[in-house]
């Protein structure tokens, strides 16, 4: 290639200015297709005299990375710069042009195999690409080597290890003329030029401030250097610049600053510490909230929050996740108990406040569809039947509703349970769970009532049918003890009160749940100490026997 | 009753190699290895141990590049393609071992694991992220994202917008992947510098890895070493990792994958049989690859191997895992005698030394999990986030630099074999920054103008161009040629792209071009990561602006 086109390619890469370039000569183009491509039948006509040395006979190669590198390195770039006038706006397309438009696309062979009888079609084939070679090599532009100047003075320093700086640096030609021209030709060819190193440990370096400095000749033709260090844990600000004879040092650039990692234990060993608590309604965890104003928008979050969701969109997210005790083996719950469901929904009655919500003992769940089924299994069974008799002949009543899921399932009531309107007192109790309360109303007459109404928002409205025959169970429970009467006996943190023989008994409500007895009884001396611990527990199971 | 923790990490980690304009190009076959190699047999033992209800955790962090070439249509159908071929050679060498007792058996595994693995394949759909994003929306694996490239930051932080472009980049590539935003993050090679921590705190990140003496050289001490995570004064929490696991599974003399009944990886048929035979399974171009067929065991230190005995080498791992479990209850059993709450043991790894390396090291993973859960009641697997949220308070401690690399810091990605490269790449960094800043209002507009797409796309190369793998290819010598090329094609098109820009002479056919072959993060715009932190939305103090002037007109009228 000509002299004067390498000047043009270089102005162009170089310098970034647009420059209208001659295009590729065409009997260039034809032997760049006959490398590249497979040799076409029709070959165009060529000048039948000229003779073809064996030499320069066309090879075809195997289509591959390293044989367009090979050919790629004997010819240079070139690029085809298409005048777009500058002064016209850009333009703001609000389509964006899928690069499968733009080329043509062809029946790929992807999956095909010789072998007889294993035949594989992927779907959807993606489109091949058909690129002429030289708009691959206008794509690649790999031969075309990194710029070996931006023309600009500047110097940068690299941490390499605690003891080595890798410093790069570069001195544009106008920044050396400009020293020497404000020195003199004659200090300057005495200059040396250098990095100067300023140790700038624990100080704002305002270009005089440094703590020390050490000088380090580089000459006029490198541009990195490996700086080696005696010591870590400092900083470092260097300098890249002339010192002449005199001493005076003309800088001509100021790198970063760079911190040397340290390389060894500190010699700091006071404990500081931080609670840094996350944020709770972002995954993984689980969050089971009500709405806090009852029937306020009829969306519950716990009907939200139930079942499998695999992409959580911020917010009181739901997916399953798993929790454990502390300290115990981790055991998969399978049941929710109604006590923390009714304490959640009295307290977000209480306060708006998310953290007082999740002050509960147990803040995150693994919900499966078991889960739920079990959860309104625990309904009596009479209000569980009824109801989803009811709402079968509610959601017959309107016939736009599709019927996804069949059957007699608990899901199949879960799904129906949503069609209750939001702030219907059914609504409410079920998700509260007191199945005792249910009891006491009688079930099945109430919810006759209450739909034929067509659901009550209000209590008070709906009448109260007191049954004839009841039946109620209830249990309380005494503790009681001796000891020393002169000794202290706590249940707990309160002390318990004993009689001038050394005993005493105590009674209290023994309500569903598991109470724990923990008693410590120590001597009047504070010799000695003794501690027993026990615990209660009560199970009610309503329900047919 | 448990009483400490191991929070196994993997690492898995592809470079972005996506050539569509060569059918069979040689680098992909990284990719394909390691997907029959790792990444399916690991779901494999996921699958098994959920099957068998054994509770277990993992940590896995999945970069973005690998993330992108596991869910690209074109990759996904190349490697369908592969698959297919390595089980018509399977079928051959199930002919060809038929009267050699001692390698047919091997040969029959190889068909039945690679018939399994496409059904695996196709059953997560052709995505394998799929795979890993469903258990760990069961709660088994907790992903956790890396820099947007495997950028190596401490030697990109001369440009903090560069940083800043890596980490925001990786984490939107995670919540539009994942659907949530990251808790964690794997800083590529470990690499930590102090302020980096307030960057990770931005894009809402709670903690990171970071290497033993990353930790232990904090300042101040770490009263719990590296059994505890230590809070930056940010607040994010860096997780040190533990040298004696570590050593357990890396060591070449010592570690378990140098055992000599495991599989030896340098004895590929790929490379023995006749070129004739083997021949539509490497390279087209006939240079001889990795098949991933090899029938020998380790045997021993010198050249001479044995046949390879799959239930001998399933028998060890077995007993390796127990070895290793054992080793950790006592190292447990130690450390409470020294700590006020329970430990974490923090055992990173590469993933891919789990299959690819060692080909043992998922059954070595399913046994590891059965073993814990089953017998013995010392140490529990945890992820990091369950152990932040066990124990919320946690000492404040500034962790060192660091990384994970040879000798601890930055000499691998900085010597005399790729130090030429950090000049362009600080500079192009400077003009990313430079063009966004000066272009921001192209950027926040809805929309694809030109200018924003070609802005975008030059985000994309500079991005590419900082992976800290073509440094560590050129250091290492595999490659070299490869890792030049990619380098200097990058930065290249990055050139010309910001002189297009500046110039207003954007190419609109080269530019589409471009989107076509490098179309990484093709749903993401990256150059808003660049601009200043003030400009960073720019579209409000607008609106605030117009508001205001409304306020004070209405308030005129009345006035007067």
């Amino acid at each position: 290639m000509s002299a004067k086109r390498q000047k043009v390619i270089r102005r162009v890469y170089e310098e970034g200015r647009e420059t209208t370039v001659k295009p590729v000569k065409k009997h260039s183009v034809q032997k760049k297709k006959n490398l590249l491509s497979p040799v076409p039948k029709k070959l165009p006509p060529v000048n039948p005299v000229k003779k073809v040395k064996p030499s320069s006979k066309v090879k075809i190669k195997i289509f591959d990375n390293r044989s367009i590198e090979k050919v790629l390195s004997k010819r240079k770039l070139v690029y085809k710069n298409t005048r777009i006038d500058r002064l016209k706006l850009p333009e703001v397309t609000g389509k964006r042009i899928k690069p499968a438009e733009v080329f043509t696309r062809k029946e790929s062979a992807i999956g095909e195999i010789a072998v007889p009888g294993v035949v594989e079609r992927v779907t959807p084939t993606p489109p091949k690409m058909t690129l002429s070679p030289e708009e691959q090599r206008n794509l690649f532009i790999d031969s075309h080597e990194l710029p070996k100047s931006y023309d600009h003075t500047y110097i940068s320093l690299l941490i390499k290890d605690p003891y080595c700086i890798f410093a790069h640096w570069e001195t544009s030609e106008r920044s050396v003329s400009g020293v020497r021209a404000k020195y003199g030709e004659q200090a300057f060819s005495s200059a040396r030029k250098i990095i100067r190193m300023n140790d700038v440990t624990l100080i704002d370096y305002n270009g005089e401030n440094a703590n020390s400095y050490f000088d380090i000749d580089v000459g006029p033709f490198s541009t990195s250097w490996y700086i080696n260090l005696w010591c870590d844990n400092i900083s470092y600000i260097g300098e890249i610049g002339y010192v002449f004879q005199d001493g005076r040092f003309e800088s001509l650039a100021k790198s970063n600053i760079v911190y040397l990692p340290r390389m060894g234990y500190s010699p700091r060993t006071e404990q500081i510490w931080m609670k840094v608590t996350d944020r709770l309604f972002t995954p993984p965890f689980v969050f089971l909230d009500e709405t806090s104003k009852a029937g306020s928008d009829g969306r519950s979050h716990t009907e939200g929050s139930v079942g499998y969701h695999q992409d959580n969109t911020g917010g009181t997210g739901a997916f399953e996740s798993r929790h454990e005790e502390t300290g115990t083996r981790r055991e998969i719950r399978h049941s929710i108990d109604e006590k923390d469901i009714v304490l959640r929904y009295e307290k977000s009655f209480d306060t708006a406040k998310k953290d007082k919500q999740v002050t509960g003992r147990r803040r995150i769940y693994y919900l499966t569809d078991e889960d739920i089924r079990q959860y309104y299994a625990k309904l009596t069974p009479l209000l569980r039947d009824v109801l989803a008799a009811r709402l079968a002949k509610m959601k017959a009543a309107r016939p736009g509703y599709e019927l996804g899921i069949a059957g007699d399932s608990a899901l199949y009531r879960m799904w129906l349970f949503g069609f209750l309107p939001a702030g219907s007192f059914i609504r409410r109790m079920i998700r509260t769970g007191s199945s005792e309360v249910m009891m006491l109303l009688g079930g099945s007459e109430q919810l006759v009532s209450s739909f034929a109404s067509g659901g009550s928002e209000n209590i008070s409205a709906v009448k109260i049918k007191q049954r004839t025959f009841f039946f109620e169970l209830n249990t309380e429970l005494i503790v009681y003890g001796r000891t020393e009467p002169d000794a202290d006996v706590w249940m707990g943190s309160t002390k318990v009160p004993l009689r001038p023989d050394g005993t005493f008994s105590m009674r209290f409500a023994l309500p569903d749940g598991r109470i724990p007895l923990e008693f410590t009884a120590e001597s009047r001396d504070k010799e000695e100490k003794r501690v027993i611990n026990t615990y209660v527990a009560r199970n009610t199971h309503y329900g047919n026997p | 009753m448990y009483k400490g923790y191991l929070c196994l990490t993997l690492h898995a980690h592809l470079p972005y190699v996506r050539h569509p304009e060569e059918e069979y190009f040689l680098e992909e076959n990284w990719l394909y290895e390691a997907m029959t190699e790792t990444y399916i047999p690991l779901i494999n033992a996921f699958e098994n141990l959920v099957r068998d209800k054994v509770d277990f955790r993992i940590t896995m962090s999945m970069t973005p590049t690998l993330c992108s070439m596991l869910q690209d249509p074109l990759l996904q159908s190349r490697y369908l393609r592969h698959l297919n071929k390595l089980i018509e050679l399977a079928e051959k060498e199930l002919h060809r071992t038929g009267f050699q007792p001692e390698f047919h058996g091997v040969a029959l595994m190889y068909h039945r694991r690679l018939t399994e693995s496409k059904a695996i394949f196709r059953k997560y759909n052709y995505d394998l992220v799929q795979a890993f994003k469903r258990f760990q929306n069961m709660g088994y694996i907790e992903i956790i994202t890396c820099g947007a490239t495997h950028g190596f930051l401490p030697l990109l932080n001369v440009n903090p917008a560069s940083v800043r472009a890596q980490i925001f980049i990786g984490a939107e590539h995670y919540t539009k992947t994942f659907g949530r935003p990251p808790k964690g993050i794997w800083l590529p090679e470990c690499g930590y510098f102090p302020g980096l921590d307030k960057v990770l705190k931005e894009a809402g990140i709670r903690y990171f890895f970071a290497d033993s003496h990353g930790v232990l050289n904090s300042d101040p001490v770490p009263r719990n070493s590296v059994y505890a995570p230590i809070y930056c004064p940010s607040g994010v929490a860096a997780f040190g990792r533990d040298w004696e696991s570590s050593k357990q599974v890396w060591s070449s003399k010592e570690g378990y994958p140098g055992d000599a009944n495991y599989r030896e990886y340098y004895k590929d048929i790929g490379f023995e049989l006749d070129y004739d035979y083997i021949k539509p399974y490497i390279h087209p171009s006939g240079l001889r690859v990795n098949t991933g067929f090899k029938y020998w065991r380790i045997t021993g230190n010198s050249h001479y191997k044995e046949a390879y005995m799959p239930d001998n080498a399933k028998n060890k791992a077995a007993e390796h895992a127990g070895n290793f479990m054992f080793n950790r209850e006592k190292q447990i059993e130690h450390l409470i005698s020294r700590m006020s709450r329970k430990p974490i043991i923090v055992a990173p790894y590469d993933a891919e030394l789990f299959g690819h390396w060692w080909f043992e090291g998922p059954l070595w993973i399913e046994f590891l999990a059965r073993k814990i859960y089953h017998d013995q009641n010392i140490v529990k697997m945890i992820t990091p986030s369950e152990y932040l949220t066990e124990y919320p308070v946690n000492q404040v401690c500034q962790p060192s630099a660091s990384s994970w690399g040879y000798q601890g810091y930055n000499d691998f990605w900085v010597n005399c074999s790729n130090d030429w490269i950090y000049k362009h790449l600080e500079i192009c960094g400077k003009r990313m920054a430079e063009a966004a800043n000066k272009y921001a209002k192209y950027l926040n507009k809805k929309g694809n103008s030109l200018y924003k797409r070609a802005l975008n796309q030059a985000g994309r190369e500079l991005v590419l161009s900082e992976a800290s793998d073509w440094a560590f290819i050129m250091k290492t010598g595999t490659m070299v040629p490869y890792a030049h090329k990619r380098t200097k094609v990058h930065l290249n098109r990055f050139n010309k792209l910001y002189s297009d820009i500046t110039n207003g002479t954007v190419d609109k056919e080269w530019l589409t071009k471009v989107e076509y072959l490098d179309n990484i993060f093709h749903s993401i715009d990256t150059a808003k990561y660049y601009l200043d932190k003030k400009k960073f939305n720019i579209r409000k103090p607008a609106k605030a602006g117009r508001v205001k002037k409304k306020k004070l007109k209405t308030k005129e009228k009345v006035n007067v």
